[in-house]
């Protein structure tokens, strides 16, 4: 399964990203770097969750000057700096989800539900690809989440536990039981609608 | 959060159209006046300038006479000098004291008189008369005009002040942990009491939210509140508030800084 290749650092590139935050505490212009590299990145995540581009864009604003604000805050502890972004994006995110800014939308594309239906060990059709749609209709919040990290943002695990602030092996389990949840709305209802 | 939306097979979104949205000089400009202590901005200065000067204009000219006749009327009430003498035209006369006190006579005229005898020779029978008469009138208190003050401005610019939701009588800036704890929670001057806010907070793993119903701190945000350490930003934001007449309003967010 391919993984996210902007987010496994090398060595080298990792110590010049925390030679960037540590100047971005000292001087807020020192910033720019950190912004230039992840605000595509954090752009897409926002956007891949909503259907309003420029709303998309004004977040992805908020999420970086919340970022800056706090900058003194971010301790390398393990986790990446887009980690750290990431959760304050989401946090930013569904804040506009409950101010009615945005609408929450759930970006699909064909490919990876195809790929979705065979690790649910079903065989792809017109059918099963709606009765996947009206299964997902159906899932939780964090379950949506879990499904768009994993399935069709490609992230790893050890990624998603980052974002979603658990443990790695919590997301594979969560992970498989969303898979599980799915397979079962996906007999049950999905073929009804 | 189920009233989602699904799009199947939505165009991708070009990088080039996304670097086109990139302006680190709007987050830039944004930061500047986000972290500037208020204080120290332009505008502050401005009015605070402002409001000095009109302080200044307006003392001056409260305290400096308006008109020759109030000058008058000072002078009179200093000296020992024998008063001018006045003719008083019966229709006209409105209140006479029985002492020196002046009193007022038409709208500027003031009137005098010393403390006369019946044996005033240049008294004739039907000053005479007149005087007896106003000797015995209790004094009226001489007629000001009031300056007219429209209280209705005054009265509005108050109330959107006290509109801004306060912690303790606190708008932002820097706020010890008591204050921020203080049992009566978001407040605002006016009778519109807070039913909704959300507390921020940024920790070194990223944002967490709360919420709640009322204007009180509710437990999970006090526990959360403990671990924010001094220095700290801490954000409420979506403040509403109803008002007495079951309006909904959205107020001001607060940022305060933490002090201990």
């Amino acid at each position: 399964m391919p993984v996210n290749s902007i987010y496994h650092h090398t060595e080298d590139r990792l110590m010049q990203e925390l030679q960037w935050i540590k100047r971005a505490k000292d001087d807020p212009r020192g910033f720019e770097p950190l912004y230039n590299k992840y605000y595509e990145q954090i752009f897409r995540y926002i956007y891949q969750r909503m259907d309003d581009k420029e709303m998309a864009h004004d977040i992805t604003s908020q999420v970086f000057l919340k970022a800056m604000n706090n900058i003194q805050k971010y301790e390398y502890r393990g986790v990446p700096f887009a980690s750290w972004l990431y959760r304050i994006a989401k946090s930013e995110l569904y804040q506009s989800f409950r101010d009615e800014k945005a609408t929450r939308t759930v970006n699909v594309d064909t490919v990876n539900l195809s790929e979705m239906i065979d690790e649910m060990e079903e065989n792809f059709s017109e059918e099963s690809r709606t009765a996947l749609l009206n299964a997902i209709k159906e899932l939780a919040e964090d379950e949506v989440q879990m499904i768009e990290l994993r399935y069709f943002e490609k992230r790893s695990f050890k990624e998603i536990g980052d974002i979603l602030e658990i443990t790695e092996n919590n997301a594979k389990v969560k992970a498989h039981r969303v898979i599980q949840k799915m397979k079962k709305l996906f007999n049950e209802i999905g073929y009804e609608k | 959060m189920k009233n989602r939306k699904i799009n199947l097979d939505r165009p991708q979104v070009d990088s080039k159209e996304i670097q086109a949205g990139m302006n680190f000089g709007l987050v830039m400009t944004s930061y500047q006046v986000m972290s500037k202590p208020f204080y120290k901005s332009n505008w502050f200065f401005g009015t605070a300038g402002l409001a000095s000067i009109g302080l200044i204009v307006g003392g001056t000219f409260a305290f400096q006479s308006p008109d020759e006749s109030d000058k008058l009327q000072s002078e009179q009430l200093l000296s020992d000098a024998p008063p001018p003498e006045v003719s008083v035209p019966e229709n006209n006369l409105l209140a006479i004291n029985t002492t020196t006190a002046p009193a007022l006579i038409d709208d500027k005229t003031v009137l005098t008189l010393p403390n006369l005898t019946k044996n005033d020779k240049k008294i004739t029978p039907d000053v005479q008369n007149k005087i007896e008469e106003l000797q015995t009138t209790e004094l009226v208190e001489p007629i000001i005009d009031q300056p007219q003050i429209d209280l209705s401005v005054e009265k509005r610019q108050i109330s959107d002040l006290d509109l801004s939701p306060r912690i303790n009588g606190k708008f932002h800036g820097d706020i010890t942990r008591e204050d921020l704890l203080d049992n009566k929670g978001i407040t605002t001057g006016s009778d519109v009491s807070i039913i909704h806010f959300e507390l921020h907070l940024i920790d070194g793993l990223g944002g967490k939210v709360f919420e709640e119903e009322s204007n009180q701190l509710n437990h999970e945000m006090r526990t959360a509140l403990t671990k924010v350490t001094q220095g700290e930003t801490i954000y409420f934001e979506n403040i509403k508030g109803k008002t007495s007449d079951g309006k909904e309003v959205r107020l001001n967010p607060l940022r305060y800084v933490l002090l201990n």
